[in-house]
């Protein structure tokens, strides 16, 4: 953006006016509205403002500087003004750049739904944002999901945006959560209950980083009679300690229809059934690759793989709620939820490693484009998925293909309705032909 | 009948799972002994496994921390008795699998005496359940001496705290429902020695609650009682066992149980 050098381009005269001929420097920086913010907490955001050498630096920056006041998560509402210096001793080309907005209330509540992975949920959020003035931000929240999950937090959380490591976007929380699960295909429940901390930072390479530490008990509950013996073994409450590191990576253009990018997430646990004896390290990650093609179509190709690694002179192996489970809509679809898992009288019993890949190509619907933006909620796609438990190589795969149309809800979530043929099972799968729904924000 | 008919077969098929049902193994969960279980949680194993040997049936002891928490239900079930397919927890659900399995004691009962057999059953587990956890939970000096110790035992730090508070919690609900919680010591202890005294009466010079033959009245008896005796209280709680010990004919009784079925206990 230097200034010197777009001096010559521009003799022509256009209709669009070239800022970056007009020298300016910011001479003051109005930041209004605010009444319990910190001074300091929002200084940083609009320091590179004053930095500004030309009309177009200042417009550039003025919008960082915006973007930056709405993440720090203090603004109901925030606009913008950039006016000439009017002062008495104002130089020629001095700005002023003002910023009005409300700040948000002491209190702030949300009522929705959310959309789990094959399950909908209702949800009811009290947030406090803000409260020691540096953003810090208390939430409670609630949820109950259609399958009877509940979930309950109460989460604190204290951005360093300000601080000279900005940048990396740091930020600290400690949750107390309550967590109770269904796993209806093995019949029994799981309650979680704990703390979390919670260290996140953005590295270079826009790689996310989250370590974490996790406390708190774990519960299984047989949920009724018929709940076989393997499992009953296994309930009552246990300590789990946890250490995890969940890496992320997006470059992708859309998160429900992407057309293309990388998305990769990793997420590496070290677990421990005391607050000092680690016994067991478990590794889940899952790969995403989108390829554009001709006429709006796009292939995809995507990856998960799920490693468990234990010692069992140090520990007890983990107990079938810590396990992994194949099948179903979002991961091979064509099967029963945890379908093609292995099994023990008749039920799934979780897997240490499994793998699944999926391939598609998606397309807009035909005729898509009368519709306008009412078609762009809607993808075809051909699928054809493989994986396989229990081991990491290419023996006993289970193999599904199908074709199936997709609904975009909001950013985040889809629904996916599909025929299936599975086309290669294992002894005591239980496969689901045809028709399948499925209702997520994660598939493969 | 002509040896290939339906019938016959069927017959045969019958017997056969019938006989694989009398050769089953039996096992009883049940925490560790020396460590974790508990006055009531021990009587309850005790009274099964005395019936078991009246049955005249071989069984195998388990013992795992989590044994409690096998049982459906949000409740607590202890002990927990798997025979092949079959699972039950607690003394009345145990007896009715084994009685839906053609196994009883009191198959020649008529309905009086049958009626009588679980009204005292049913006394006798109120009263003396009850009692059990009210010295284990609701007695200062137990509770943290021992009761604390045991329970938490099994499980790591700070998972000992929660679990003692949330079984505590359990336990006084449970007391609360049957009007026990505010109840003093001594009128716990009168209580017992009120249906002591309503069994001597029954047991009178019997050799058992009715007559010739064990029921699951004197497994049940049996089982609270030993383990009264041979449980180590504290001093603030020794009127207990002074005030069964009163009852000769009871104490006599239960060492004509042991000695016939448990020979290698010693008191």
């Amino acid at each position: 953006m230097g200034a010197g050098k777009s001096k010559e381009s521009n003799t022509k005269s256009s209709a669009t006016v070239d800022f970056t001929r007009f020298k300016a420097r910011v001479a003051k920086i109005n930041i209004n509205g605010l009444d319990r913010t910190k001074d300091d907490y929002v200084q940083r955001a609009c320091k590179k403002l004053f930095a500004a050498k030309t009309f177009q630096d200042v417009l550039m920056e003025t919008n960082h500087a915006y973007e930056n006041l709405i993440e720090l998560g203090i603004y109901k509402n925030l606009k913008a003004f950039i006016d000439s210096d009017k002062s008495a001793n104002a130089s020629q080309n001095g700005y002023v750049v003002s910023f009005d907005g409300d700040e948000l209330t002491r209190i702030t509540g949300t009522i929705g739904t959310e959309i789990g992975q094959n399950d909908g949920a209702l949800t009811a959020e009290l947030v406090s944002p803000n409260i020691f003035g540096r953003g810090e931000r208390l939430s409670i929240n609630y949820s109950y999901s259609y399958i009877k999950a509940t979930e309950m937090n109460l989460k604190f959380l204290k951005p360093f945006y300000h601080t000279e490591f900005g940048d990396y976007k740091p930020e600290t929380s400690i949750t107390i959560f309550r967590h109770s699960n269904v796993f209806p295909w093995s019949r029994f429940k799981s309650d979680h209950a704990g703390f979390l901390l919670d260290f996140s930072f953005l590295m270079p390479l826009s790689i996310t980083h989250s370590l974490q530490y996790e406390c708190g008990m774990k519960e299984i509950f047989a949920s009724n009679k018929q709940t076989p013996f393997f499992i009953r073994q296994e309930c009552g409450p246990r300590l789990a300690s946890i250490f995890r590191h969940i890496g992320a990576y997006d470059t992708r253009d859309d998160r429900v229809f992407p057309s293309q990018g990388i998305y990769v997430r990793t997420t590496s646990e070290l677990i421990g059934d005391k607050l000092s004896n680690y016994g067991a390290v478990k590794c889940d990650g899952h790969v995403e690759m989108n390829v554009p093609l001709f006429a709006g179509m796009s292939l995809q190709l995507s990856g998960r793989l799920g490693k468990l690694f234990e010692n069992q002179r140090v520990m007890k192996p983990l107990p079938i709620d810590s396990l992994f489970f194949l099948g179903g809509p979002l991961s091979l679809r064509g099967f029963d939820p945890a379908g093609a898992t292995p099994s023990q009288e008749g039920l799934p019993k979780g897997s240490r490693v499994y793998w699944a890949t999926g391939l598609h190509l998606w397309a807009p619907l035909p005729f898509s484009r009368y519709f306008g933006d009412f078609g762009d909620l809607f993808r075809t796609h051909f699928f054809y998925n493989f994986g396989n438990c229990d081991t990491l190589s290419l023996d006993n795969l289970r193999i599904a293909a199908g074709v199936g149309l997709a609904f975009r809800i909001g950013g985040r979530a889809r629904i996916e309705f599909n025929y299936c043929y599975p086309l290669r099972k294992q002894k005591n799968d239980r496969i689901r032909p045809a028709f399948q729904f499925g209702i997520g924000y994660e598939f493969l | 009948m002509s040896k290939n008919s339906t019938i016959s077969q069927l017959y045969l098929n019958i017997n056969e799972l019938e006989r694989v049902e009398m050769g089953e193994k039996i096992i009883i969960y049940q925490p560790y002994d020396e460590v974790q279980i508990l006055l009531a949680e021990n009587a309850s194993c005790l009274a099964v496994k005395t019936y078991l040997k009246m049955l005249g049936r071989d069984f195998v002891v388990k013992s795992c921390t989590n044994a409690e928490f096998m049982a459906p239900g949000k409740r607590t079930k202890l002990p927990v008795v798997q025979i092949g397919a079959f699972l039950a927890a607690e003394f009345d659900p145990i007896i009715n699998l084994f009685e839906h399995k053609k196994m009883s004691l009191t198959e020649n009962f008529n309905a009086d005496d049958k009626d009588d057999l679980v009204t005292y059953l049913s006394l006798v587990d109120m009263i003396l359940t009850n009692a059990e956890l009210y010295i284990t939970w609701c007695d200062n000096t137990v509770l943290n001496e021992i009761t604390k110790k045991r329970n938490g035992s099994v499980y790591p730090f700070p998972l000992n705290y929660i679990q003692n508070f949330r079984k505590r919690s359990a336990v006084l609900k449970q007391l609360s429902f049957y009007d026990y919680k505010n109840l003093t010591f001594e009128e716990v202890v009168d209580k017992v020695d009120k249906l002591c005294s309503t069994l001597v009466l029954k047991l009178g010079d019997k050799d058992y609650f009715f007559g010739e033959n064990p029921t699951e009245l004197d497994a049940m008896v049996f089982g609270h009682f030993f383990c009264i005796f041979t449980m180590e209280l504290p001093t603030s709680v020794s009127l207990l066992k002074e005030t069964i010990n009163k009852y000769t004919q009871l104490t006599q009784f239960c060492g004509r149980i042991e000695k016939k079925y448990f020979g290698k206990i010693k008191n």
